[in-house]
């Protein structure tokens, strides 16, 4: 390969880093013994970097030119930045060699929109379909669904992509409005409209049984359609450039879950770029550190912990904001945040508690409760026993009683000290945990 | 083998051979207590002292060589339990034996149930190795990097090496993933225990090799490293999260990561020069503007303090910023776009070839009145030149052309203005062309028609405000009649002007 493609490797890796979204996972492939690559359904992480984030796939951008001028994004058209673009032939190259040593998962491709949404979204597309079916490659390809791209372009993404994902960006239109005013979220969701139809169709005929022919001629041999995005949609909000609020975010979330089925939405917390615009705030000041962490690193963190209890332990919007500001805590986690508000909920009684109670408990997760459901079957939990499952005692013990803790629980739970301590915990914990769960969201 | 003498057993490191082996063992119900396990294929570990007293002490004795019992009955086991079996007798050490046959004859013994109480000790100990075995395989589809070697194979010439140091006992286990996932390359993984290879047809097995067999680099190495450092973003480093996902000692055998100091290092100069570009780009001229009481600080402080204005990045052209000419007192204000290559060498608004059209145009709308430019303020919406250079091939020197400023610039000196016009306060003012007229009015305003006559409107400066022509733009104009019928729009928007500070 020639040495400007290492440049352009350089520009364009750099410039695609602000998409947080790295995941490989969703869909399983086999190659039927031919080609290069499959995919293995949980995705792998081949590398990681400084910044905790994983490197699974192989995430650059066509071209880092482009029309529009959004306040938050490195590569608007205002900003002062060196330029480069891939051919398609090159990105393709890029992706078997790294592939086939073992670097990567497969290609996220995303892009600036030069000539118009169509033509990029239509080239990125391109990048898709020679991978598959010139170069019989059966690894995970994303791509990024390019907004206000046609129907016709973005059909073509899905045919041979894994995932596409149109990003919503801002929380909100005011917010667009104001840092990104060419843009819409109607525009964005419109896009993902038209992938939920193509995704729950490809799934509907999937999972129909095949007709079988009942003409005499002779038998075509034909390959199934592709899948349409196998493995789903995603999109991606920042977080801080405006000052809409968790609750505000959580709420387009929360929508965006529930009408176009989206496997994930990524939160991202505005990062400094280089020649940041006057509309965005400042970095931080070395004081407002929590725990060791940039406020807006930690509030990523929590975002995507109450995304989690949202979708999975139960939670309402409601629930896990539990400042009046519709923030949510900084210091310690949505769900200890709201069992701090509802004492009057605890203790849990670990060995006579249903499922759902046992997941209200800060420091329980769901893999903990369902350990603690089998152990429990067999005998009365005490607090050894908790601890021997692994499950956080200083954080878990104030909730819960065991067969031995009544008092030590029902005491502490009245204390005045309870939030106060739990806070100063949480400080010490992020420390460890806020990488971890940025990827799983486990709390 | 009754009674309570110890059994030393020594295994091939095979699981078939264990299986064989416990099956004689569960026929004569030897308990767990008294078998001590060997294998040379697996770390040897001390006995611990809880089973060091059922030992006779001296080496060998009690030992025993076994030989598969044919007549031993088959064992009835839980699925579960051979399934995860085959998993965790990966696992390097020889305690695994002891911890699998623990569990196994309890399960026969009628704990058909045991791997489902996670608080039993065999069960969590095997459970741990398990998790062990599977984080190692995880790990080893990760982290393995194949080097492409050129070979005398009918496939393409090429064969890919890579050198890997599992944890754990998974050659044999994983070659399969990399069977599924490169099927048409040839491969070889090599290991300190043994080396798995795929020709395309099927996988083979060696022994054990020393690194130095593996290919020491890989032309592709230099991409994926410049790909490895860009990706990394600088403004967030949580080095802990990296290294429990990837500690260090895997680093050894990924080329990426022995940048990693360097790219820590050098965190602090980036993240600074992305504060020192963000801060200078980011704030308005509003901090380099001097405050003052409400009326304002003194034109002559405004003219001294714009010189180290840094409120938009046209500063960093080292041109000298131009804010304005004519007395505070003045009535009428001209307001125009940004001073030109001639106005910024002299440091005075309107002394080009602009200027000459707009004092020809003065001359005639003043006249009668007792009225000259020396009695008007005289300003621009930009302060700073905006321009770009202009070489041409066969002249000497360079030219600077005018560039012309965007919304941003205007936006961004506009604290300038609003000093200026809190202080002079005019009765009328002037807005030549339609930068500022935008300044003024906000971006949307829509350039006068030529054809129409100018008209008095208030805005956020003067009750009496006019929108016409810039000069510059008199001189710009291709048609003669065009070029006439601005100058006219400009000589009657003065005119207005001056009528509408008699009228005051």
């Amino acid at each position: 390969m020639a040495q400007d493609v290492q440049d352009k490797l350089k520009i364009l890796a750099d410039a695609a880093k602000y998409d947080a979204s790295c995941a490989s996972s969703g869909v399983k492939r086999s190659n039927g013994g031919k080609g290069v690559g499959n995919a293995t359904g949980s995705g792998i992480c081949h590398s990681y970097t400084p910044d905790g984030r994983c490197v699974s796939l192989l995430k650059i951008l066509l071209t880092n030119r482009c029309i529009y001028d959004c306040r938050y994004c490195v590569n608007r058209v205002s900003n002062d930045v060196p330029r480069a673009a891939f051919t398609v032939e090159e990105v393709v190259r890029l992706t078997i060699e790294f592939y086939r040593r073992n670097y990567i998962e497969g290609l996220f491709l995303s892009s600036g929109v030069t000539m118009s949404s169509d033509r990029t979204m239509d080239l990125l597309a391109e990048v898709a379909r020679k991978l598959r079916e010139e170069e019989d490659f059966h690894g995970y390809i994303h791509l990024k669904g390019v907004v206000g791209a046609s129907t016709e372009a973005l059909e073509k993404a899905g045919r041979y992509a894994d995932r596409v994902s149109a990003n919503i960006e801002l929380p909100l239109q005011s917010d667009l409005d104001r840092l990104a005013p060419e843009k819409s979220i109607d525009e964005a969701e419109g896009a993902m409209r038209f992938l939920k139809e193509g995704i729950d169709e490809s799934r509907a005929r999937a999972s129909r049984p095949s007709i079988q022919s009942t003409n005499s001629g002779p038998r075509r041999q034909s390959r199934p359609p592709r899948r349409f995005a196998p493995a789903g949609q995603s999109t991606q909000m920042i977080v801080g450039a405006t000052p809409s609020s968790d609750s505000s975010v959580l709420s387009t979330a929360d929508r965006l879950y529930r009408s176009h089925g989206l496997r994930r939405v990524y939160y991202t917390a505005y990062s400094p770029i280089p020649n940041a615009h006057q509309d965005l705030p400042l970095e931080p000041r070395v004081t407002d550190f929590v725990g060791g962490s940039p406020p807006a690193l930690v509030r990523e963190h929590r975002l995507y912990q109450a995304d989690w209890l949202l979708r999975f332990y139960g939670f309402t919007i409601d629930e896990v904001v539990t400042r009046g500001d519709g923030n949510l805590e900084l210091e310690i986690d949505p769900k200890m945040a709201w069992a701090l508000a509802h004492r009057e909920f605890f203790p849990v009684d670990v060995n006579r508690a249903p499922r759902e109670a046992l997941l209200r408990v800060p420091g329980l997760g769901t893999r903990s409760v369902e350990k603690i459901l089998k152990a429990r079957a067999r005998r009365r939990l005490r607090e050894v026993d908790l601890r021997q499952l692994r499950a956080p005692i200083r954080r878990v013990m104030p909730f819960i009683v065991a067969a031995d803790t009544w008092e030590v629980a029902a005491r502490s739970l009245d204390g005045e000290g309870l939030a106060g301590d739990v806070r100063k915990d949480g400080q010490q914990l992020l420390l460890f945990e806020a990488a971890a769960s940025a990827r799983s969201g486990q709390v | 083998m009754r009674g309570a003498r110890s059994i030393r057993i020594v295994l091939d490191g095979t699981l078939d051979h264990w299986r064989s082996v416990v099956r004689g063992l569960v026929a004569e119900h030897v308990e767990p207590e008294r078998v001590t396990w060997c294998d040379g294929t697996r770390e040897q570990i001390e006995p611990t002292t809880a089973e060091g007293g059922l030992f006779d002490g001296a080496p060998g004795v009690g030992s025993l060589v076994p030989t598969a019992p044919l007549e031993a009955p088959a064992l009835r086991l839980p699925r579960a339990f051979v399934d995860r079996l085959r998993v965790v007798h990966c696992f390097r050490s020889p305690e695994m034996w002891a911890v699998a046959y623990r569990l196994l004859f309890r399960i026969v013994d009628g704990e058909r149930d045991l791997l489902d109480d996670p608080l039993d000790p065999d069960v969590v100990s095997f459970h741990r190795m398990e998790k062990a075995i599977r984080r190692d395989a995880h790990k080893m589809h990760a982290f393995v990097r194949f080097r492409r070697v050129e070979s005398a194979g009918d496939r393409g010439g090429e064969r890919f090496v890579a050198w890997y140091e599992p944890s754990h006992l998974i050659v044999h286990r994983e070659a399969d993933f990399f069977r599924r996932r490169f099927p048409s390359m040839d491969w070889s993984i090599l290991t300190p225990d043994g080396c798995a290879h795929w020709d395309g047809a099927e996988v083979s097995f060696t022994s054990g090799v020393p690194r130095s067999d593996a290919p020491l680099t890989d032309e592709l190495e230099p991409y994926w490293c410049t790909y490895y450092a860009s990706i990394f973003n600088p403004a967030r480093v949580k080095l802990k999260a990296m290294t429990a996902e990837m500690p260090k000692k895997f680093w050894h055998t990924l080329p990426e990561t022995a940048q990693i100091p360097e790219l820590l290092s050098a965190v602090p100069a980036r993240l600074e020069e992305m504060r020192q570009t963000s801060r200078r780009t980011a704030d308005s001229a509003l901090p380099f503007v001097p405050q003052g009481v409400p009326q304002g600080v003194s034109v002559e402080a405004l003219r001294e303090a714009v010189s180290d204005c840094e409120g938009c990045e046209l500063f960093r052209d080292h041109t000298r910023p131009v804010l304005s000419e004519g007395p505070e007192g003045a009535k009428l204000v001209l307001l125009g776009e940004q001073p030109g290559d001639m106005e910024e060498r002299a440091g005075r608004p309107f002394v080009g070839p602009a200027g000459e059209v707009l004092n020809a145009a003065l001359e005639v709308a003043l006249a009668g009145s007792g009225l000259s430019r020396a009695d008007l303020y005289l300003t621009n919406t930009v302060k700073h030149f905006r321009h770009e250079i202009d070489v041409r091939p066969g002249e000497r020197g360079k030219r600077r052309l005018h560039k012309r400023p965007t919304i941003e610039h205007v936006s961004r000196c506009q604290p300038w203005l609003d000093a200026e016009m809190l202080r002079v306060r005019p009765e009328v003012l002037v807005c030549l062309g339609v930068t500022a007229a935008r300044a003024v009015f906000g971006p949307t305003f829509r350039s006068p028609l030529a054809g129409e006559p100018p008209v008095e409107r208030s805005s956020r400066y003067a009750l009496k405000t006019v929108v016409t022509f810039h000069p510059a733009a008199i001189l710009r104009a291709t048609a003669r009649a065009e070029a006439d019928r601005m100058r006219d729009h400009l000589i009657a928007a003065l005119a207005l002007a001056r009528a509408g500070m008699e009228g005051a």
